[in-house]
């Protein structure tokens, strides 16, 4: 059997590229719109926490009104062509991030170079969605015009007019095929300018290095029927990719980062603290360190997270005695996520080491509620209680002292990905809660 | 010019090798911690938020340990940080498996 080309190869992962996305289907434009937008959100997570984020500056906005990732773009609507300067790998991904959480997205790649081996190619039609061109041949912009049917379907295709990776900084010179195919199909044409990502990803070396990333809009153009509207174009767009790319690429605060510092400084943040704390002590199930946390994070060594922390002690301390006074006064308290042996060893411990008994729930895992219905249980009266309670808000003033001083140390790291955090760690708390209440489920 | 097969692997073995030797640092760091009884007798909070940790943990250095796998395969990746990025998961999920048996 005659081994198979390099060649051949290739021209069998173009096909079979082509035969998933083409006819451009209403299935097929929904496939690559949640794809798309699943790669924005990995690419944009890889870029907040190994990189230093990515600021978009709308077009005709001032470099300093630049907007964090996850801002809404505008972007023109209908069919869409994007052209960007190209200096490193990382600039499809950046583009990806921006674009792919609105559009269906495509990146045309040069076919000899990202499908010449099985790795390159799981990786081009996984992580990176290409459209395969082959640069050096007379085939190049049928290979492009391919691609006509997808822009018409309202998939955006970004294109790389310079051909390669720029060393020296410059733009080169644009080739036309992205220009010709928006004539062809009538779609926008949308410069944008990557900065940045020359240091996050070098082209010479280096693999991700902490840098911040920009991309600057411009603005929109129609291509006219004729070749000189084709070549007015792609001046056009290369005087605006020049003027956008002298941009110094900025870091911003993410989105996520700028809401929970604006509300710990607002009243909802210190007024969520306080309920949480408060409703730990009876029905909620999740702990009162979660906003404080989060909260004293974001202010890092500030006077706003000493007010955060008291609060979050008084809330906890004032949701214990409203529990405690309930049970003396034989209210029933609804306390979900508890476990029969969690009462049986808070009792035990209330019963005999009661001093001991809160620092033991510092770490067992069995909730406050459960110790302050046992302590209503025992008739232990309320000078007594507040005397226990020591490690209570021993607990919370360590959290939130060292909350803030991992925030004021660790803040230019968290800025860009703090939302990210965020989510993770809500997504990952049922998996702690579960596993406390697993212990708790065997008699120990 | 374009780069040779070392120049290409190099920073690539280099990251996944970091980020495995801080795992493993993270993982002897937690078990420590746990055995010498800062966290009292009963650790559930800590081992279940160190379980949390460690799984996100796995998740990133798992297909680490599988791409320092396939460098293996090649000539150019096959360095002795390549190695480490081999051998270092082994040693972390066994100090996770104590860690998590402290109260599992």
């Amino acid at each position: 059997m005659p081994a198979v080309t390099a060649t051949q190869n290739i021209e069998r992962a173009i096909g079979a590229i082509r035969r998933r996305y083409l006819p451009a289907t209403r299935g097929v434009y929904r496939f690559l719109a949640v794809f798309s937008w699943f790669r924005a959100k990995l690419f944009g997570l890889a870029f907040a926490v190994l990189g230093q984020g990515i600021t978009i500056t709308p077009a005709s906005a001032r470099p300093t009104d630049a907007l964090p990732l996850g801002s809404r773009l505008e972007l023109p609507a209908g069919p869409l062509i994007v052209v960007a300067n190209h200096r490193s790998h990382a600039d499809s991904a950046a583009l990806l991030t921006a674009i792919g959480r609105q559009r269906p997205v495509l990146v045309v790649a040069d076919a000899e170079y990202w499908l010449a081996s099985p790795i390159g190619e799981l990786l081009s039609r996984t992580l990176v969605g290409v459209w395969p061109i082959r640069r050096d041949s007379e085939v190049a912009y049928n290979d492009l015009s391919a691609a006509a049917e997808l822009v018409r379907a309202g998939v955006v295709l970004v294109l790389f007019p310079e051909g390669t990776r720029t060393r020296d900084g410059k733009l080169g010179r644009l080739r036309s095929g992205a220009f010709r195919l928006a004539q062809e199909t009538g779609a926008a044409v949308l410069p944008i300018a990557i900065t940045g990502t020359e240091k996050a990803m070098p082209v010479n070396g280096g693999f991700i290095n902490r840098a911040p990333v920009s991309l600057g809009l411009g603005e929109a153009l129609q291509v006219g029927p004729n070749q000189d509207d084709v070549d007015f174009a792609r001046i056009q767009t290369a005087s605006q990719l020049t003027l956008l790319t002298r941009n110094e690429p900025v870091q911003l605060p993410g989105i996520g980062w700028k809401r929970v510092r604006r509300a710990a400084y607002g009243w909802v943040g210190p007024l969520v603290v306080f309920l949480w704390a408060f409703g730990e002590g009876n029905v909620w199930p999740l702990i009162a360190e979660m906003p404080l946390l989060l909260m004293v994070g974001a202010v890092g060594l500030r006077w706003r997270t000493l007010w955060l922390i008291t609060l979050s002690a008084a809330g906890s301390v004032l949701g214990v005695i409203f529990t405690w006074y309930l049970t003396v006064h034989g209210t029933p308290v609804w306390e979900p996520f508890t476990t029969h042996n969690m009462y049986v060893e808070a009792h035990r411990q209330l019963a005999t080491n009661l001093n001991g008994a809160f620092a033991n729930q510092m770490w067992n895992g069995i909730p406050v509620k459960v110790y302050a219905h046992e302590a209503g249980t025992l008739g232990l009266d309320l000078p007594t209680l507040l005397s226990a309670l020591g490690p209570r808000i021993t607990r919370i003033a360590l959290v939130g002292g060292l909350g803030a001083l991992g925030g004021q140390i660790m803040g230019r790291w968290l800025k860009p990905c703090l939302g990210t955090i965020q989510l993770v760690s809500l997504a990952l708390f049922p998996l702690g809660l579960a596993m406390s209440i697993a212990y708790w489920s065997v008699n120990r | 010019m374009s780069n040779s097969a070392e120049q290409r692997f190099a920073p690539i073995a280099k990251i996944l090798f970091k980020a495995q030797l801080f795992f493993a640092v993270f993982a002897a760091v937690q078990l420590t911690l746990v055995k010498v009884g800062v966290f009292g007798a009963v650790p559930v909070i800590p081992v279940a938020f160190f379980t949390c940790a460690n799984l996100l943990c796995l998740v990133v250095t798992a297909p680490m340990f599988l791409f320092a796998a396939v460098l293996m395969t090649r000539k150019a990746g096959r360095t002795l940080a390549t190695l480490a990025t081999l051998v270092l998961p082994v040693v972390s999920v066994a100090l996770v498996w104590q860690v998590w048996k402290v109260c599992f």
